[in-house]
């Protein structure tokens, strides 16, 4: 680890010798190969991702589609220059090392935390969680072809977690970038020196509501590509769905092409493998709606091969295993919304919205103060900007130092 | 004819440890018969299965409750005003609790006492006291906790006359625990700690931050319950163990689980003290069958496979027999074993669960 340090440390001398268009633009070659769908670094992504993360070919090929197609070059200088400015007045300065903790099987997060470091001249040492090995190598090798100095700031290892001195070694960077449980990002924050920048992306949820006016039809397409994309378990995937409902009750025609759109999207994209500790979650919570909706008959359960939709009695949420379930909650008014939303709210990564614009106008209105980071367009949850803010924060800003120039 | 019941208690005081398929059989179809008739809303769970005490022709086909339900609805086979006791669960990973309903605890405690005497006290002769240090609160502390309750119905029957409960107010009591221990281990009476695994950790954590460490004798026992789900803190098994061994000097071999649920009358105990020569499974009493069933399919898997744990328990005369767990374990012999998730895995995405983060926003 102290040899890779040091290795780094010499990289960085270098690349920081450039200026800043200098830096970037192997950057920007890069997100440009990666929002190119016939590109050969997305050919491998897309490749190679399947068999390392169990999603299938199909929902990678669709969730790599919609979520890089507007992670480009161009949008990378755009957020330099809306977080960090022209650099005259306060000059911003990339921590000399950051540690990046890699964690899940979401590609994005991943490719977004090994360049955002690497964009402000910080060389970057970065550990390959055990549900992706492939995108960090990935990202690794087209480096070295794009810019061999750039790709001499990006160091990988794969240690595990009881090598605590590799971790030691590792977590004395300037900066440390993590992503993980809330649990395992407290561990982390423990185990830094006091003068290390910590930057935190913790497990989030996303939720959608739609509008009382809304077309069944088109929201629900829009709801099952969201769902079905990276088999829900993204920050941004939606666990549960508010539908505007004066009467309290789910639409019929809403729950019907629901099901319709379910049924058409697991065709499409069918869902990867399901881990048996998800598979007994996923059964408990379909039974428990059978058992509901046994007694209930506004509880209603509909399953197909690999997704559950249950339609609720109530706005109160519930367990959400994830894994395409989907729980349909009826919600008379804002204000109900608001309540049913708010002992979410300190997690909350996404809403995922459709309505009229004048329903919508009011909604976002209503859901703003409960502060998720995106309040998004149903059929887009899973297609973030590039510079949006993940867990509230900058891309950039929170892995450089600004200096306030005054006089 | 005799109620189900009846006949359940009489083959339970009469023969604890035998296994008799054809009374089973009887008493769990009489008991769903029961069961179906008194419970509207098993009854209407089982319709829409096309399940009925016409249809259903042996225990297998016994639909089962998800334990899920019993925080949504009140599962009992009898009027409300004839209820004599209810246990509800910790509800530590949402804001509901389910709830076991009891007219009688007969059934309940005549389950109870063989497992935990066969499971924890095998070597001990039933005259035998016992040094019984309870890392719980009292059952008159916490009526509802059925773990409570069971560690006082033991130690009336076994405890002598020191041995206590060690939570009070919601807090374990370290340091009178600790010098429990101590006067314990230089006693020649037989040691048995028992206590949820969270509140081990606190006992450890309180020894360790003194730097404490008491060594019991060869004859002390340990039994410990529970996981670590909505808690800040988890810890793996062995982990646990081997703190445990470095701390108190218990082995491995002397560290008993129980798998129990409030859900369930009867209880799991590791084999581990009462055939030691055999590797560590969970023993089933005679009135109890667990499978391991796909929790897709909802077939049962091989001898050795990993699924989802479904019990059918005839000491559940008021409640549900059936009882569907979300659970992970395989069948072992003549026992089984319950997989635990493993410490350290990381999550496949970047989601929390629902049941997680409300959990965490109400504690």
């Amino acid at each position: 680890m102290e040899a890779t340090w040091a290795r780094l440390r010499e990289a960085g001398r270098a690349f920081r010798a450039r200026n800043q268009q200098a830096r970037l633009e192997p950057l920007t070659v890069l997100l440009d190969e990666l929002a190119q769908t016939d590109s050969a670094l997305r050919q491998r992504l897309a490749d190679r991702l399947p068999d390392a993360t169990g999603f299938h070919p199909s929902t990678v090929r669709a969730g790599l589609d919609l979520a890089l197609s507007e992670w480009t070059g161009e949008a990378l200088r755009a957020l330099f220059r809306t977080e960090l400015g022209d650099g005259t007045s306060t000059p911003a300065v990339g921590f000399s090392s950051t540690a990046v903790l890699l964690g899940g099987a979401l590609p994005m997060p991943s490719v977004l935390s090994l360049i955002a470091p690497l964009a402000v001249g910080s060389t970057v040492f970065a550990r390959i969680g055990r549900h992706d090995p492939v995108t960090a190598v990935c990202i690794g090798e087209a480096l070295e072809r794009i810019d061999p100095e750039l790709a001499a700031c990006l160091a990988l290892t794969a240690i595990s977690h009881d090598q605590r001195e590799a971790w030691e070694a590792l977590l004395r960077a300037e900066c440390v970038v993590a992503t993980g449980s809330d649990e395992t990002l407290s561990e982390i924050a423990g185990r830094i020196g006091p003068g290390t920048r910590f930057v935190g992306y913790g497990h989030r949820l996303s939720v959608a509501v739609i509008g009382a006016g809304s077309d069944p039809a088109r929201v629900a397409d829009a709801l099952a590509i969201d769902v079905a994309l990276w088999d829900q378990l993204g920050c941004l995937s939606p666990t549960a769905v508010w539908v505007m409902a004066p009467d309290g009750t789910v639409p019929a025609a809403l729950e019907t092409e629901l099901v319709r759109a379910f049924t058409e999207i697991t065709k499409r994209v069918p869902p990867g493998k399901t881990p048996p500790e998800a598979a007994a979650k996923l059964a408990q919570e379909r039974d428990g709606a059978e058992f509901r909706g046994a007694s209930d008959g506004r509880v209603r359960l509909h399953t197909g091969d690999g997704w559950t939709l249950v339609i609720e009695n109530s706005s109160r949420p519930r367990p959400a295993p994830l894994h395409r379930f989907l729980r349909v909650h009826p919600v008379p008014d804002l204000r109900s919304l608001r309540d049913s939303l708010a002992p979410l709210a300190p997690w909350l990564a996404a809403i995922g919205l459709a309505a009229q614009p004048e329903e919508q106008a009011l909604l976002v209105e209503g859901l703003r103060t409960l502060a998720p980071s995106r309040i998004a367009p149903l059929g887009r949850m899973q297609a973030p900007p590039l510079g949006w803010h993940h867990d509230g924060q900058g891309v950039l800003s929170r892995l450089v130092r600004f200096t306030d120039i005054e006089v | 004819m005799k109620s189900p019941e009846t006949e359940l208690l009489r083959w339970m005081r009469l023969h604890p440890d035998e296994r008799d398929e054809k009374r089973f059989e009887s008493i769990a179809l009489a008991l769903f018969a029961h069961q179906f008739e008194h419970c509207t809303p098993y009854r209407r769970f089982c319709e829409g299965r096309d399940r009925t005490p016409e249809t259903v022709q042996g225990w297998m086909e016994i639909p089962a409750v998800p334990t899920g339900a019993f925080k949504e609805l009140r599962l009992a086979s009898f009027p409300e005003e004839r209820t004599k006791h209810v246990f509800r669960t910790s509800g530590t990973t949402t804001n509901q609790r389910g709830e076991l309903h009891l007219e009688s605890l007969e059934a309940y405690e005549a389950s109870l006492v063989p497992s935990f005497e066969r499971g924890v006290l095998p070597d001990l002769a039933g005259d035998v006291p016992v040094r019984m240090l309870l890392l719980a609160p009292s059952p008159e502390a916490a009526p509802d906790s059925s773990l409570s309750h069971m560690l006082g119905v033991m130690q009336r029957r076994r405890g002598d006359t020191e041995s206590r409960f060690f939570v009070e107010d919601g807090e374990l009591q370290t340091r009178a625990l600790t010098d429990a221990l101590e006067t314990a281990a230089i006693t020649a009476i037989p040691i048995l700690l028992c206590g949820t695994a969270f509140a081990f950790v606190h006992l450890l954590d309180a020894m360790q931050a003194t730097g404490q460490h008491v060594v019991l004798p060869a004859n002390a026992r340990i039994m410990e319950t529970g996981g670590f789900k909505g808690r800040a803190r988890a810890m793996d098994r062995s982990a646990l163990y081997d703190w445990i061994t470095d701390r108190l000097d218990v082995p491995d071999e002397r560290i008993v689980n129980q798998y129990g649920m409030t859900e369930l009358a009867s209880q799991f105990y590791d084999t581990i003290l009462s055939r030691p020569e055999e590797p560590r499974r969970k023993r089933i009493p005679p009135w109890v069958r667990v499978r391991m069933v796909d929790p897709e399919s909802g077939t049962e898997v091989a001898n050795g496979e990993v699924g989802v744990i479904r019990i059918v328990d005839l000491a559940n005369t008021g409640s549900m027999l059936a009882i569907q767990t979300a659970d992970l374990g395989a069948m072992r012999g003549d026992g089984f074993e319950v997989l635990g998730r493993a410490q350290g895995a990381e999550a496949r995405g970047c989601s929390i669960a629902a049941d997680e983060m409300l959990s965490a926003a109400r504690s």
